[in-house]
């Protein structure tokens, strides 16, 4: 029981350095692990916005389909009114005057037809994207870079979060290598209480210099 | 005196031992707990694509109904043009053009109807807006409130689950550093001797039964996980 007990000084010493470097690794331990979480965070996170980029592009291709649908249907009815108006005029004189009103009906019809769809639509209502409707002169460019605005806006915080979850991820991995190096160094600390002579010192020496390349390790993270 | 000193070096190993045991069972329950955070990520990312599909298929519905909407609106407004110019017609003393557009207006509405039960929004005044457009996000409100699996696929209340399963596994781990200062306090006592061993020892088992409280009020906090 004696001879197994560390009495002399230089196995005190080696002992109390060894708990001591047995608490820095808890300390690196709690760094660690709270880079790993940082990182499964952060990874979470950017999963959920890629579900939301796929999403809003999801919701842009309804909202921009239903909006061209309209102006489409728009578009066809104002042609549809203009040639039957056209054609009225065209036949007077040549065709029966029920068949003119007819025509020229049909094409004031289509015209209000069109003038009712107008404002279903926001390319066709919006006075940001409408600069004339008479014209024709529709800012389609304006309009698809604010649909596509929102998708934009969260594929650059998925982004984000997928370069931090990177980040957390390295940092984490480096804390495991500290760790291990952490090892090494109480790995050469427990053998210098084992032989006697100068080879301990030599152990002792390489234990600690380890560890403190361990510790600078550790800073040289915190503060990177 | 030395048989003290054994004795008390007996108390000392014991202590270290305990200590170390709390370490690996602070580690054994963070990594439960942990884990149950990463269950409770997974739930909000697939929670997250319910949603967000559920979004899609609820617009995709809206749409739908609005395409049949403005089909019903484009015949009302060609039988209100109608019924507007065989008036104008029949004032002017134009009766035959006047009733052929009454009588097109009139099998017009009949036909029509049909298309109103199709969907709420068909035909349906209370989808107006004051500027006579359709209300579509009053549609999709109702369709979306139609939805009752919806609360289910919130993904909030697992990702604050998961939150609340991280804070708990740092402060876990945040523990296990008083720790390593007890059994360094433990081994400081067993290598000194005189009154400086029984001090250390002192201060290491207060500080030990702290972190125990402390151990304890996290997992007392936080839900069970």
């Amino acid at each position: 029981m004696e001879q197994e007990k560390p009495q002399s000084r230089f196995r005190q010493i080696v002992a109390a350095v060894m708990a001591l470097v047995t608490l820095w690794g808890t300390v690196v331990g709690f760094l660690s692990a709270d880079a790993s979480i940082r990182e499964a965070q952060a990874t979470r996170d950017s999963e959920v916005l890629a579900i939301e980029v796929m999403a809003a592009l999801g919701e842009i291709n309804a909202h921009v389909g239903y909006d061209l649908g309209v102006m489409s249907d728009w578009l066809m009815l104002q042609l549809d009114g203009l040639a039957n108006q056209a054609t009225a005029v065209a036949l007077q004189g040549t065709a029966g005057a029920d068949l003119l009103r007819r025509y020229d009906l049909e094409g004031r019809l289509q015209e209000q037809v069109a003038a009712s769809m107008a404002r279903e639509s926001a390319l066709l209502s919006n006075p940001r994207y409408v600069h004339s409707l008479e014209n024709g002169d529709i800012d389609t460019a304006a309009y698809i870079q604010d649909q596509f605005r929102r998708a934009t806006d969260l594929l650059k915080e998925q982004n984000r979060a997928s370069d931090e979850a990177r980040r957390w991820g390295d940092k984490s991995n480096t804390y495991t290598s500290v760790l291990t190096l952490l090892a090494v160094g109480l790995f050469f600390l427990g053998l210098a209480l084992v032989p006697e002579g100068r080879i301990r010192l030599l152990l002792l020496v390489l234990g600690l210099a380890v560890s403190l390349i361990d510790v600078g390790w550790t800073l040289a993270l915190l503060l990177g | 005196m030395e048989q003290r000193n054994q004795r008390f070096e007996v108390v000392i190993t014991v202590a270290l031992a305990v200590a170390t045991l709390v370490v690996a069972l602070v580690l054994w329950r963070a990594a439960i707990v942990s884990s149950a955070a990463h269950d409770a990520d997974r739930a909000a990312i697939i929670n997250a694509v319910r949603i967000r599909s559920a979004d899609l298929e609820d617009l995709t519905t809206l749409y739908r109904e609005a395409h049949y909407a403005l089909r019903y609106r484009q015949k009302e407004v060609r039988i209100q043009g109608m019924v507007q110019a065989a008036q104008d017609w029949r004032a002017a003393g134009l009766d035959t053009p006047a009733t052929i557009a009454e009588t097109e207006a009139s099998w017009l509405s009949t036909t029509i109807a049909a298309m109103r039960g199709m969907f709420p929004i068909v035909g349906n005044p209370d989808y107006r807006r004051p500027d006579g457009s359709l209300d579509l996000e009053k549609r999709l409100q109702e369709i979306r409130a139609a939805d009752t699996d919806r609360p289910a696929m919130d993904p909030q209340p697992p990702l604050h689950k998961a939150e609340e399963a991280y804070i708990r596994v740092r402060r876990l781990i945040l523990g296990t550093i008083p720790l390593g200062l007890v059994i360094f306090g433990y081994t400081l006592a067993q290598i000194f001797s005189g009154r400086a061993r029984y001090i250390l020892f002192g201060l290491s088992a207060a500080l030990f039964l702290a972190v125990l409280a402390y151990l304890g009020l996290v997992e007392l906090a936080g839900p069970v996980l």
